[in-house]
């Protein structure tokens, strides 16, 4: 039996703990409420539902506050702080380390669960998906409150309190970008709880009505935003720390967030084909259910230590739980997605293969593809040690871009179709003269390139379709203004959807060059540098090495060497770190530029400070990958801000809602 | 990702320069040791290639490498070597055969199912009675109530999204 608690052991420990006990109470009435509420049609039941999200809220709230205060006063009796923080840590790793660890990653998901409920609470319109919609966010409230208020509580009592902590995980301190990917990437997978009880509630209801449909995209997209985000920031956090000056090894948590993000990418494009056209209606669902199920997988493998990786959490009683709500929303989904599919049988007839929808279904079996391809990867090591016994295989990089590559020039192919097509039906011949310049440009930029000297296949692919797909973007919206006249601002506040969507594309061709070109022509050299001599030439630049010295800090040391780059000083740091025993965590000296980066690390150093052993990494675009995301977001932003009309109207007429 | 205590005690470069030395390659056989030695794992890290880690076993797989490519071995060879002598684990690059084709397969199934799923849907067309027939569900999409609904500016309900086929 789990000793939950113990008023003597720890003040702030109890605390925490009966709030999240008091949480879960709320969690389970609410539970109960939603489903008579949505059974009974009881609009006074669903109220009360609606309510315990919001005492659900505030009491995790309470929580995860207790947690944070109990990290920042360094109050060692309560075990989480004991096991993952210590005094002598600076403030913003202790503020990190509420979710640096295991126990208080899953608080914090619980409380932006309940978040998300509580604004969903709130937002909510009144109709007969309203009791279920409730009802399937405290079945994962449920799930996550549960875990953490039993076997994974970051309250429990310890046996013996200690007088300083274990302190934090030091490759989790190495960097400010821990601050926020993590918590980037739980808004991420977070926020696909609401679509996906959504989707739960039109299910049950048997409603799939056009206000399903554009509160689940709206809800997606934000998602889908702080997902990108997210991805991309590890991205960083990996290039700035870790010291390869790569930023993607297709590990396979990096995998687990990306299988997420390529099922609601698809979701997000065929939604529109329901919003446009009424079909769709079962696939829709069924995508939003795999993308929130892999969001579960994905933390399913970075809890469970079933694959092999940095991020894995050591193991513990939470790697078969998660399993067990993976296989719960599975079924649940799928069980509910076959009960109701006569219902969701599409009216309309299929579209025409040249059209838009085309292209999005085109872009939903690439996506899927490229989904598949990244599970299977994951797993197949997992799966041969389970039928051999032994680990006896592995998925490098090798593997994945020998598919990913083609995957991704498709898309980027479909990308620019995509918007050049009209709705229904595509007439062949004016099709093929809309696409004309885009073929010419993407034509043209590829011969560019190759008088310049670009070989690589792929890069040569990849400037072509941008140059393509920014033609394309370019002329409609060119055209776009000269219609209507008036300057891009006013267009763009008319129709923020359609330009938040080219700006989110524009930020995609911006990302995709940034990969091909860093990926490519990346070039890598190392040298031992000595105080005292010359200079010494390494890839085009000038390295010499003017001193070393070492910073002393309470939780750890670090060596640095300081080196004229070309004359440009760079310190190029080497950490280690009280808890991590001789462990040297580099940090690398990064010079970004718009071109490319030059990237210095540091592998070794002469004790005495004659000497210093370098890596200098040179990629081209690096830092266009960062940029194009952060377009990437603008434009998804963009997509969620309301349309301004363009004239004066007939007065709209207000018909009572449909559903109900 | 990397594991970063995969950089513990770090060799000194100087003995590196010294190993690298030891054997004068040409620029095409140095690229494709570096190609052989990124698809070799590191048979006691986490996920890196012998290229990215620092420790006494890469450096070593690393100039076996650079031996056996001076020596004229192909790919295939070397792979063999050394997956006879750590255990397929290390080949990070999958030869396609046996138990793998499992692996390199599936991409390529699901790329053709897809795409045949993809097709009959796009080629099906429902019998003209079908439609008579078909249940009517509680809220269906309905064409002409959209188009209403467009004219009258009721699409402000929804996203401008609905405005903005059909121009190209």
């Amino acid at each position: 039996m789990l000793n939950l608690i113990s008023f003597q052991a720890s003040g702030l420990g109890a605390l925490g703990q009966l709030a999240l006990l008091a949480a879960l109470a709320f969690t389970l009435g609410g539970t109960w409420l939603a489903v008579v509420g949505g059974l009974r049609a009881d609009t006074r039941a669903t109220e009360a539902a609606r309510r315990a999200v919001w005492a659900v809220f505030a009491l995790v709230s309470l929580a995860t506050l207790t947690l944070m205060v109990a990290l920042l006063r360094d109050d060692f009796s309560v075990r989480y702080v004991a096991e993952h923080s210590m005094r002598t840590s600076p403030t913003w790793v202790k503020v990190t380390s509420l979710w640096g660890a295991l126990e208080g990653s899953i608080l914090l998901w619980a409380w932006l669960l309940a978040g998300y409920a509580f604004i969903l609470s709130l937002t909510v319109r009144r109709d007969a998906l309203r009791p279920w919609a409730l009802g399937a966010m405290f079945v994962s409230l449920l799930f996550f409150v549960g875990v953490c208020a039993s076997i994974a509580s970051p309250f429990t009592p310890l046996a013996q309190i200690p007088a300083d902590g274990a302190g934090p995980n030091p490759a989790l301190q190495n960097h400010w970008m821990m601050a926020v990917h993590p918590v980037l990437l739980y808004l991420g997978f977070v926020g696909l709880s609401v679509p996906f009880a959504y989707a739960v509630a039109a299910l049950v209801t048997g409603r799939l009505s056009d206000h399903w449909v554009v509160v689940t995209r709206r809800w997606t997209l934000l998602a889908w935003a702080f997902l990108t985000a997210a991805i991309v920031a590890g991205g960083w956090w990996s290039y700035e720390t870790l010291g390869w000056g790569g930023y993607w090894a297709w590990d396979p948590v990096e995998n687990a967030s990306f299988i997420p993000w390529l099922l609601v990418t698809a979701f997000l494009h065929s939604i529109q084909i329901q919003e446009r056209r009424g079909l769709m209606r079962s696939w829709n669902v069924w995508l939003i259910v795999l993308a929130y199920a892999s969001t579960v997988l994905g933390t399913f493998l970075n809890r469970s230590g079933i694959v092999q990786s940095v991020h894995a959490f050591a193991g513990g009683p939470v790697g078969p739980v998660f399993l067990g709500f993976l296989a719960f929303l599975l079924i649940l989904g799928i069980g509910l997605a076959a009960w109701r599919a006569p219902h969701l049988r599409d009216e309309a007839d299929p579209p025409a293969p040249i059209s838009r929808e085309g292209a999005f279904l085109a872009g939903n079996w690439l996506f899927l593809v490229f989904a598949v391809m990244v599970l299977v990867g994951t797993l197949f090591p997992t799966v041969v040690e389970a039928v051999q016994g032994r680990r006896d295989a592995s998925v490098g990089p090798a593997f994945y871009n020998a598919f990913a590559i083609p995957l991704g020039l498709g898309l980027l192919l479909l990308m620019g179709v995509g918007p050049l097509l009209p709705w229904r039906r595509a007439d062949g011949q004016s099709f093929w003269r809309a696409l004309r310049p885009l073929l010419l440009a993407g034509l043209g930029a590829a011969l560019v390139a190759l008088v310049l000297g670009v070989r690589a296949w792929g890069v040569l692919g990849t400037v072509a379709l941008a140059a393509y797909n920014l033609a394309g973007l370019g002329l409609l919206t060119a055209r776009a203004v000269k219609q209507r006249g008036g300057g891009l601002g006013g267009l763009v506040r008319e129709q923020p959807r359609r330009y938040g969507a080219y700006l989110a594309h524009v930020g995609l061709i911006v990302v995709a060059l940034g990969i091909a070109f860093s990926g490519t022509y990346r070039r890598d050299a190392q040298a031992t540098l000595n105080a005292s001599a010359a200079p010494v030439h390494l890839l085009n630049e000038t390295l010499a090495l003017q001193g070393t010295r070492r910073d002393a800090r309470p939780y750890g040391q670090s060596a640095v060497a300081r080196v004229l780059i070309d004359g440009q000083p760079f310190e190029a740091r080497m950490n280690t770190y009280v808890q991590a025993g001789g462990t040297a965590f580099p940090a690398p000296a990064v010079r970004y530029g718009v071109l490319g980066d030059t990237y210095l690390v540091v592998t070794a150093f002469d004790p005495q400070g004659r000497w210093a052993s370098v890596r200098l990494i040179e990629s081209p675009l690096v830092s266009w990958i960062w940029w194009g995301t952060l377009i990437v977001v603008l434009g998804a932003g963009l997509t969620l801000v309301p349309p301004r009309r363009a004239t004066a109207r007939v007065p709209a007429l207000r018909t009572a809602p449909a559903t109900d | 990702m990397r594991e970063p205590s995969a950089v513990p005690r770090l060799l000194p470069a100087a003995a590196c320069l010294l190993l690298s030395a030891a054997l004068a390659l040409s620029p095409a056989q140095e690229s494709r040791a570096e190609r052989l030695g990124n698809n070799l794992r590191c048979p006691i890290c986490t996920g890196v290639p012998i290229t990215e880690s620092t420790n006494d076993i890469s450096r070593e797989m690393l100039r076996d490498v650079r031996g056996q490519v001076a020596a004229g071995r192909s790919d295939r060879e070397i792979y063999a070597y050394f997956a006879a002598r750590y255990g397929n684990f290390v080949l990070l690059d999958p030869p396609k055969e046996g138990s793998n084709l499992l692996l390199w397969g599936a991409p390529l199934a699901a790329l053709a199912a897809g795409g045949a799923v993809l097709w009959g849907f796009l080629h099906r067309r429902r019998p003209v009675g079908e439609a008579a027939v078909m249940p009517v569900t509680e809220d269906p999409f309905d064409p002409y109530l959209a188009e209403v609904q467009r004219h009258t500016g009721q699409e402000r309900a929804r996203p401008s999204g609905t405005r903005d086929g059909g121009q190209a």
